[in-house]
């Protein structure tokens, strides 16, 4: 394939993809995929952790709570990126699906943020002994949090105004150029927390028999978190095409 | 059971992170399809008694 | 253009030499930030000195980012906001002598803060450069970030709440260094390398805020 048909494919692919009508009708089928896939790995995940993993011979059993705490953390900061994104993609070229899966992202993403918060504060207590330290990782984490709110925020303003989109979509933009100077910053400022348990780059230090579920929750979570997202997204794009011709159509069809 | 429960003394930690996480999860999920289906209820009525209004 | 140019200039001068509100406001909300904090503590402790850094900052934040909700406010109900866009000078070359004399306002004001704040809280610095070079670069980042959030306030109109909210989380790194740069000051025998991180970010910002900026005000007059 030369370059000018692979653009071209590309751009017919975008456009498709981009129109709410052929979202809202392709989005069903990758819905259900993911929904069910992303459950059953995390169910999977949990249970092998919680029951079958050997515990830490250093945390003894509390180290089980990483396999809900490391894949909320995980998802969460890609959705702030995947937010970022999709929120410079509605800025050039206004395109308003991209704004809806911004919109959803966030919900999704703080959601994500909180759980891994709580739980890894919870975690903190028979590790360090008290459920709040101000290391790099928990500060970042809930600067992140910060981050989300503010954009969730400016969008409670005024759900529907074009003008608050353009606005919570440019803070999204600068959260994400901004993220990693605070991200540094805060390292820079107290490093107290463990480093990095995973790492694509080097060879895992965990043993294969805790890795294994770590992974299968990592992937599960992104795909779980990956339905909600779509499902909120096409709940924004039946609310903002409510009057428009395909709904109708959609309806009368009995396919809604 | 009582001692798998406990988990060496870490039992409460494990089961409340747990037990939030998956709360929290399960609400926004019932809350995304609680709106998802409001939402469709609410057009399917529009297209019933369609009062005209062309797009 | 280049006269333009001049015109716009001399008018930001005039402006920024007559509008001794903003300093004063900013000027006294410092104060009185700092009163009450003191009225907080046990008058024996010496817990105050411990917190000099950490407080003079938060406070420069707070200020800042309260003052700076209204920097444009003016120009954009008088509609001068509108002819800069329209105008054949670049909007961000506009916007950054905009900035660079709100910048200068908040030095004119720390410059009266400072000295004042220092007999106060009774503190004397080891290296007063240093501190006053922090201060000079920190408030620099700030202008550039509280006036891309300002511009995009004014969109949202009223809230300045959220303009806070919104803001502050993005100004930590300038919190962190700059307060490890003024507890250097305070003890001579500590180390202050800090202070290239935080000109390296206020480089960086300053090279791309005033663009950022000018997209966001070309937005909101969209």
């Amino acid at each position: 394939m030369n370059q000018a048909t692979f653009s071209s494919r590309f751009k017919r692919w975008f456009h498709q993809w981009g129109s709410p009508e052929s979202f809202f009708v392709k989005s069903r089928f990758w819905e259900i995929i993911f929904g069910l896939f992303g459950a059953a790995l995390l169910l999977m995940s949990w249970t092998w952790g919680l029951f079958f993993a050997p515990p830490d011979y250093l945390q003894g059993d509390s180290f089980r709570i990483i396999y809900i705490h490391v894949p909320t953390a995980s998802a969460a900061l890609t959705f702030y990126f995947l937010m970022g994104i999709s929120s410079a993609i509605f800025l050039i070229w206004r395109m308003k699906l991209a704004d809806h899966a911004a919109a959803s992202l966030c919900i999704v993403g703080g959601t994500l943020t909180t759980i891994s918060l709580i739980t890894g504060s919870i975690w903190g207590k028979p590790t360090w002994g008290t459920y709040w330290q101000w290391d790099a990782r928990l500060t970042s984490m809930l600067i992140l949090l910060l981050l989300f709110l503010g954009v969730a925020m400016i969008r409670q303003v005024q759900s529907n105004s074009d003008r608050i989109r353009t606005v919570a979509c440019f803070i999204a933009v600068i959260g994400m150029i901004n993220l990693p100077i605070i991200k540094y910053s805060v390292e820079w400022w107290n490093t107290l927390h463990q480093p990095a348990t995973l790492s694509l780059s080097e060879k895992p230090k965990m043993h294969i028999s805790m890795l294994i579920p770590l992974l299968m929750g990592i992937t599960g979570m992104y795909f779980f978190s990956g339905y909600l997202v779509i499902r909120q997204t096409r709940y924004h794009v039946l609310k903002s095409c409510r009057r428009q011709g395909w709904v109708k159509r959609l309806v009368k069809n009995g396919a809604l | 059971m009582n001692e798998f429960l406990a988990m060496n003394g870490h039992g409460i930690y494990i089961w409340t992170a747990y037990g939030i996480g998956f709360c929290m999860l399960l609400s926004l999920t019932i809350w995304v399809n609680t709106q998802f289906k409001l939402e469709k209820k609410r057009i399917i009525r529009l297209v019933e008694n369609d009062v005209g209004e062309p797009e | 253009m280049f006269k333009r140019l001049g015109n716009v200039l001399k008018r930001e001068i005039l402006l920024s030499s007559r509008q001794f509100g903003f300093t004063a406001q900013l000027f006294i909300f410092l104060v009185i930030g700092i009163v009450l904090f003191a009225m907080g503590f046990n008058q024996a402790s010496d817990a105050i000195r411990e917190s000099v850094p950490a407080l003079l900052w938060f406070l420069i934040l707070l200020a800042t980012t309260l003052v700076a909700s209204s920097w444009f406010r003016d120009d954009y109900d008088n509609g001068w906001l509108a002819q800069w866009v329209m105008c054949d000078i670049p909007l961000s070359l506009l916007i950054l002598v905009k900035q660079f004399f709100a910048w200068i306002q908040v030095l004119v004001t720390l410059i009266l803060f400072i000295p004042l704040s220092n007999i106060m809280l009774n503190i004397e610095y080891e290296k007063p450069l240093l501190a006053y070079a922090s201060f000079a670069i920190g408030t620099a980042i700030l202008v550039q970030i509280t006036s891309v959030t300002a511009v995009l306030s004014l969109l949202i109109g009223r809230s300045s709440v959220l303009h806070s909210i919104v803001t502050l989380p993005l100004t930590i790194p300038v919190l962190i260094f700059g307060a490890e740069i003024n507890r250097a000051a305070l003890d001579a025998s500590s180390n202050a390398n800090v202070v290239w991180f935080l000109m390296a970010i206020a480089a960086f910002v300053w090279s791309i805020g005033p663009w950022t900026t000018a997209t966001a005000l070309r937005m909101s007059l969209e």
